[in-house]
């Protein structure tokens, strides 16, 4: 083979090269054997693909990409094929590959935006849409029965407490049921559906019955605003979202979102916290009761707890008590002007509850 | 040999340029919800092969997206049938469901063989060089004896005789590839392969790790160095370059490249990883590439390939 730039045309049919003239004319490539044109092949350029490598350019003239052609860079024909036969002229993948890379980059970027904004907004939203009333109060269910299988339940608190729970009007839509659970540990939660499950250490701090209130008036509050509904579905939603990525990332990727994931679920949780506080003390102010109930739980429960110092809060679901006070604070001197009287019956649900202990 | 040529390969790809073709495929996986993976995987095989020259010309993969969605399709098929069955055996299987569940490991490990059967079977009839089609001649029944029989051996060793196993699987499926009328040869045996491993294991114990750099290029030395490739009494050497300090280098930045870049960075570290590959394989001999003719049949069905990557098998024997 000479030294000077060529044009080598492979056949499929053996690996030795053949030096050949090209002419492109009207769309076709002409490749012959000799100079003057004796045409032995003719080639559609709109079924041809070309490769750029090491400085050469690759004609393949069908989809079974043999046979083709090599030009040297150097060749003169060389700017003149490369520019007839463009890669990926038509495809999709051809438009979106001569795009600059940061557009790419923006694109991706808005494209995750997108997807995320959906997982972790719209369809948990949606999904809260479609779930009924009476669907949550199954699922709740479902979720009371398998908490309690390995639960103490204190009977006697139990009746008495959904006794002085019965007083109060604490929710239009769902049936509110409360469960004590005899173990010394401050903690309350609720149940989508209408189960409050209370723990006896709590009713230990608890001195007057307002705090009561306020505490049920939280609790009712989570279930009246589908809290623990909406957490679930959003972390449902969010742990989708992270398989799905798990799968294009790899595990560095996987490893940030999942603690992105995390902060999020934690501001998520303190957002429906403080909700649960205004609506609460909404609640009290309905039932004729006090708010200062809440801000007397509130601090009753800071100085039972040893809170979490300062530093860590903001790793807390529940909001820096300082600040749950501060707000109650101001809902009190807002609501000043109310008049609050307890019912009787509810007084005397009281006494039997702290009769019992 | 008395003419003894040497034979050139390199990649010339860059990270950049496939940066963006993996760019483009992952948007558009991502807006297709993964449909659009075979003609993915068709794009950036095309890039790689086209970007590996060897004597100047660069291999050529051939194979379409359209094929390999047709055998993503029935990939899929295949193993959610597999899947339905074995949770309908489980839930009224009763007492059974144990030996369902045995007898579903035991269809997985079949498919192994004929994963592997298939797979060369597509790539190396859509992999060409100058034009001239590899090919993949193995029998399927002749691979699965192999593997059941070496299993069985393996299992009652407890897992020694594994380096066989590796070794005679990769010898029959290296001795069947072909490129026209030309054939590879490999001739890696169990013991060597067996006490390489030894050694590298109890090294990069005792080295806490160090030397798990050198045991890799032990294993890639071991792979190119008994490879032939020959034409009636005309052959082709493959000699490995590589050392251990250069594959500590190219295993450490590629680690420090995916850490940093949170995996965006994985288009160079293929490139720095094949360039690496390509540089450090010497090829001579005395075969005439000029007279190779196309002699291995096109094969189209794609269905292996993509179950390989269901279970996600690398392309490597």
């Amino acid at each position: 083979m000479s030294e000077y730039p060529q044009i080598l045309f492979f056949d499929a049919y053996k690996a030795s090269p053949r030096e050949v003239y090209v002419e492109l004319t009207h769309g076709k490539i002409y490749v012959s054997n000799t100079d003057d044109y004796d045409t032995v092949l003719v080639f559609d350029i709109t079924a041809a693909s070309v490769v750029e490598a090491d400085r050469r350019l690759f004609i393949f003239f069908n989809k079974g990409r043999a046979p083709y052609l090599s030009i040297d860079a150097d060749h003169p024909s060389y700017p003149e094929l490369k520019k007839a036969i463009h890669p990926d002229r038509k495809t999709w993948f051809g438009k979106f590959f001569r795009l600059k890379w940061p557009v790419l980059v923006a694109i991706l970027l808005s494209i995750f935006v997108g997807i995320y904004f959906i997982m972790a907004r719209v369809i948990p939203a949606a999904a809260l849409k479609i779930i009924s009333v009476q669907q949550e109060a199954e699922i709740g269910n479902s979720f009371y029965r398998s908490l309690m299988a390995s639960e103490k339940i204190d009977t006697a608190a139990t009746r008495i407490v959904n006794d002085f729970a019965g007083q109060l009007h604490l929710s239009d839509k769902y049936q509110i049921t409360i469960t004590v659970i005899k173990e010394n540990e401050l903690n309350a939660y609720a149940l989508p559906g209408g189960h409050i499950v209370l723990y006896s250490g709590i009713l230990k701090v608890i001195d007057d019955p307002d705090m009561l209130v306020a505490l049920l008036g939280h609790e009712a509050s989570h279930i009246n605003k589908r809290h623990s509904l909406q957490s679930i579905l959003s972390s449902m939603s969010m742990s989708l979202l992270r398989s799905m990525i798990l799968s294009g990332f790899g595990d560095v990727g996987s490893i940030v979102l999942e603690h992105a994931g995390m902060f999020e679920q934690l501001r998520y949780s303190r957002r429906l916290e403080r909700e649960a506080d205004r609506e609460g003390m909404d609640l009290m102010i309905r039932n004729r009761i006090s708010p200062v109930g809440m801000k007397k739980l509130m601090l009753q429960l800071q100085a039972a707890d040893h809170d979490l110092p300062g530093i860590f809060s903001f790793m807390s679901t529940h909001p820096m008590s300082e600040e749950r006070i501060k707000t109650a604070d101001a809902f009190i001197t807002a609501h000043k002007s109310a008049t609050f009287a307890a019912s009787q019956e509810l007084i005397e649900s009281w006494r039997q509850l702290k009769a019992k202990k | 040999m008395e003419n003894k040529t040497h034979y050139k390969l390199g990649y010339h790809g860059t990270g950049m340029d496939m940066f963006r073709i993996e760019l483009v495929n992952f948007i558009l996986c991502l807006v297709t919800l993964g449909l659009y993976y075979p003609w993915a995987k068709a794009k950036t095989l095309e890039y790689l092969y086209s970007q590996t020259i060897f004597e100047g010309q660069p291999f050529v993969f051939s194979g379409t997206g359209k094929e390999m969605f047709r055998g993503f399709i029935k990939a899929f098929l295949f193993l959610a049938i597999l899947w339905a069955a074995i949770l309908i055996s489980i839930w009224y299987g009763g007492e059974m469901a144990q030996l369902t569940i045995l007898l579903f490991y035991l269809v997985i490990i079949a498919l192994i063989p004929l994963i592997i059967h298939g797979s060369y079977k597509y790539r190396m009839a859509k992999s060409s060089w100058r034009g001239i089609r590899f090919g993949y001649t193995g029998e399927r029944s002749e691979l699965v004896k192999i593997f059941f029989r070496d299993l069985f051996l393996t299992i009652i060793t407890f897992g020694i005789y594994g380096a066989w196993l590796a070794m005679n699987i990769r010898r029959y499926v290296l001795d069947h590839v072909r490129i026209g009328n030309a054939n590879f040869t490999y001739h890696g045996s169990g013991g060597d392969f067996f006490l390489l491993n030894l050694k590298g294991y109890f090294l990069s114990i005792f080295t806490l790790g160090i030397y798990v750099f050198w045991w890799q290029k032990d294993l890639f030395e071991y792979f190119v160095s008994y490879l032939r490739l020959r034409q009636g009494d005309r052959k082709i050497i493959f000699r490995s370059k590589a050392t251990g300090g250069g594959f500590a280098g190219l295993m450490i930045v590629n680690f420090l490249i995916i850490i940093f870049t949170l995996g965006f960075g994985y288009a160079w570290v293929i490139t720095r990883t094949l360039r690496y590959v390509a540089d450090n394989i010497e090829m001579y001999g005395d075969l005439s590439l000029d007279e190779l003719v196309q002699s291995q049949p096109d094969y189209s069905d794609a269905m292996a390939d993509d179950m390989a990557d269901f279970f996600d098998f690398g392309f490597i024997v």
